[in-house]
């Protein structure tokens, strides 16, 4: 019960934020520009012409319109994961960071609430936030290709499901950050550079090739073992929408390798912060 | 140790921050149900002090037992209002959004809460105006006002205040004393940490010297500002003065520049000693109108606790 409302607790502040306003205020017209600038024509079950800005999109090709949503998520993945994760790190860097401050961390932990219910609660009160946007932008996008192609399509499930967990796995990160050391700035740069090694490297192989052989492609190695890899992630989303049936399983232990990653940030944060005086 | 007497039992707590040490084995209890000064002069260790005692930081050693629990107990914790020093509001909330986040995890029931809320921001003194509005744009005034109604929300037993009137005008003060007053006297034990002797010498019953980290002196306001000495007023009588000198009696020209005509002190605390020079007084014809202990202001007493500690 108290970790439940240290999280909504967390998630009303945030929505009360004017950035994080500004982000749903930002989605909500992006989804309203699609609306009015996408002009799809469905005969019989087939994409017939579809237009943006009324400019013809696609080719001469007619496909079954199912397909070609699942095309098309299987492109928009890539771009809800990075820009979501990169927008989500921007957005909720300050949310720990003001509930540790001087003058309020005190009162918090006065209240009837163990250390770790704050740090978790503070977890999933982000997460929660992260749920409501990509609900917002995923699902309002769905709403709006399924106003005007009457199909449902389970695609924008797989790249909300990549977004959140990509993007939970950064936080704890974060998280981890901000208990060692109260800045913004620092766990912004320390999210994105999660985000940004773990992608990089996702395809280990590749990444080491750029080092010199020795000791130093052994210090990467070691430095990049434990990131998630995120590309992977990505593209997991992607061909789970293009598929259509559900995320793939070859890649459930690379969802498995991620969540555990977003623990270990979890419970690193709870040992800081549940040692330390304020 | 015993839960229902004490409020706050404290023994030879420690607290280092590496090589400084911020609190040196300080025993301490607060009487339930008693209005407790801490006072001392800067960097004594007090916030220190009451930080542990609310779980915020913890001990290198010694014991702390706060309405009989540990101060990591969350139980505990429901029974305890605190304002923290330098009270940082979440700017995006309104005051009645902060109050009902800080009832909630307190363990308040929706209708409580719906009940408290607008009654402990009245009592406090906050417009309602002001009620719907971010606690960002507050003056510090309000940010007080708004911790307090905080810290006073579920009905607190003990009531931790860390320089509570700090940013409060002079009429402010004068509520937020009547606020604590009542407070009082529906039974809450009130710690109070403030630099304002003024304050804690018109609010205290109880007070507490920490100096150094060191606790230079515990125990009932009265007790702890009592001279060694008694104040008699004669009733007006010819060559009054002399005939008081000649019983024993000293003229009291502090009490006099107050307006306490016919003021004598006499120095010493033996009840024997007194009565005595009572009897050759009235011996002598004079009539006794008033006998009280001298009593030192709290500065005073500050000023001889923290230059005892300097004696080697």
């Amino acid at each position: 019960m108290t970790l439940a409302n240290v999280a909504l607790d967390v998630m009303r502040e945030a929505l009360a934020r004017r950035f994080i306003l500004a982000i749903f205020v930002a989605i909500g017209l992006g989804l309203l520009t699609v609306a009015l600038a996408l002009d799809l024509e469905v005969v019989q079950g087939t994409l017939a012409a579809s237009r943006l800005f009324g400019q013809r999109l696609q080719g001469t090709a007619i496909i079954p319109v199912d397909v070609a949503l699942r095309k098309l998520f299987g492109i928009l993945v890539y771009l809800f994961f990075y820009n979501g994760v990169v927008l989500g790190v921007v957005a909720s860097s300050q949310i720990a960071v003001s509930l540790l401050a001087p003058g309020r961390v005190e009162l918090l932990l006065s209240l009837p609430v163990r250390r770790a219910e704050l740090v978790i609660g503070t977890y999933l009160g982000v997460l929660l936030i992260a749920l409501l946007a990509t609900a917002a932008g995923v699902g309002g996008l769905s709403l709006v290709l399924f106003y005007k192609t009457h199909v449902v399509t389970a695609a924008p499930l797989a790249a909300a499901i990549a977004g959140l967990i990509g993007f939970g796995a950064v936080y704890s990160v974060m998280l981890l950050a901000t208990a060692l050391v109260r800045s913004p700035s620092l766990a912004s740069a320390t999210g994105l550079g999660v985000l940004a090694l773990g992608a990089a490297a996702s395809d280990r192989a590749t990444f080491l090739s750029l080092f010199d052989a020795g000791w130093v492609r052994r210090a990467v190695e070691i430095a990049v073992a434990p990131l998630p890899r995120f590309h992977l992630l990505a593209e997991a989303g992607a061909r789970a929408a293009e598929a259509g049936q559900g995320w793939p399983g070859d890649t459930l232990p690379l969802l498995g390798s991620t969540l555990a990653f977003a623990l270990a940030g979890v419970a690193a944060a709870v040992f800081v912060i549940g040692r330390k005086d304020y | 140790m015993t839960a229902t007497t004490f409020a706050i039992e404290v023994e030879g707590l420690r607290k280092n921050y590496g090589r400084v040490v911020a609190v040196d084995r300080v025993d301490l209890t607060v009487p339930a149900g008693s209005v407790f000064g801490l006072i001392g002069p800067n960097g004594a260790g007090k916030t220190t002090l009451v930080k542990i005692l609310l779980g915020v930081a913890w001990p290198t050693g010694g014991q702390v037992r706060v309405l009989g629990s540990r101060p990591a107990d969350p139980v505990v914790r429901r029974r305890i209002g605190y304002l923290p020093e330098r009270l940082q509001l979440p700017a995006a909330l309104t005051a009645v959004a902060f109050l009902r986040s800080v009832g909630r995890l307190k363990g308040l029931a929706r209708r409580a809460l719906d009940d408290q809320v607008p009654r402990l921001l009245t009592l406090v003194g906050l417009e309602e105006r002001a009620w719907a509005r971010r606690t960002g744009t507050f003056s510090k005034g309000m940010v007080q006002r708004t911790g307090l109604a905080a810290a006073l929300i579920g009905e607190p037993e003990l009531l931790v205040l860390d320089e509570p009137t700090d940013g409060i005008d002079p009429l402010g003060r004068a509520h937020m004393r009547e606020l604590l007053r009542a407070a009082g006297q529906r039974g809450a034990t009130i710690f109070l940490n403030s630099h304002l002797l003024n304050e804690t010498e018109r609010l205290c019953d109880h007070v507490a010297i920490l100096d150094r980290g060191r606790l230079r002196l515990s125990g009932p306001l009265d007790v702890v500002r009592a001279e060694r000495a008694f104040r008699v007023r004669f009733a007006t009588a010819s060559d009054l003065d002399q005939r008081a000198l000649d019983c024993g009696f000293d003229v009291d020209e502090e009490a006099r520049g107050r307006g306490l005509s016919e003021s004598f002190s006499f120095a010493g605390s033996e009840a024997a000693d007194l009565s005595a020079a009572l009897q050759r007084a009235l011996a002598a014809g004079l009539v006794v109108r008033e006998v009280l202990p001298k009593l030192k202001d709290l500065e005073t007493v500050l000023e001889e606790s923290v230059g005892a500690g300097d004696a080697p």
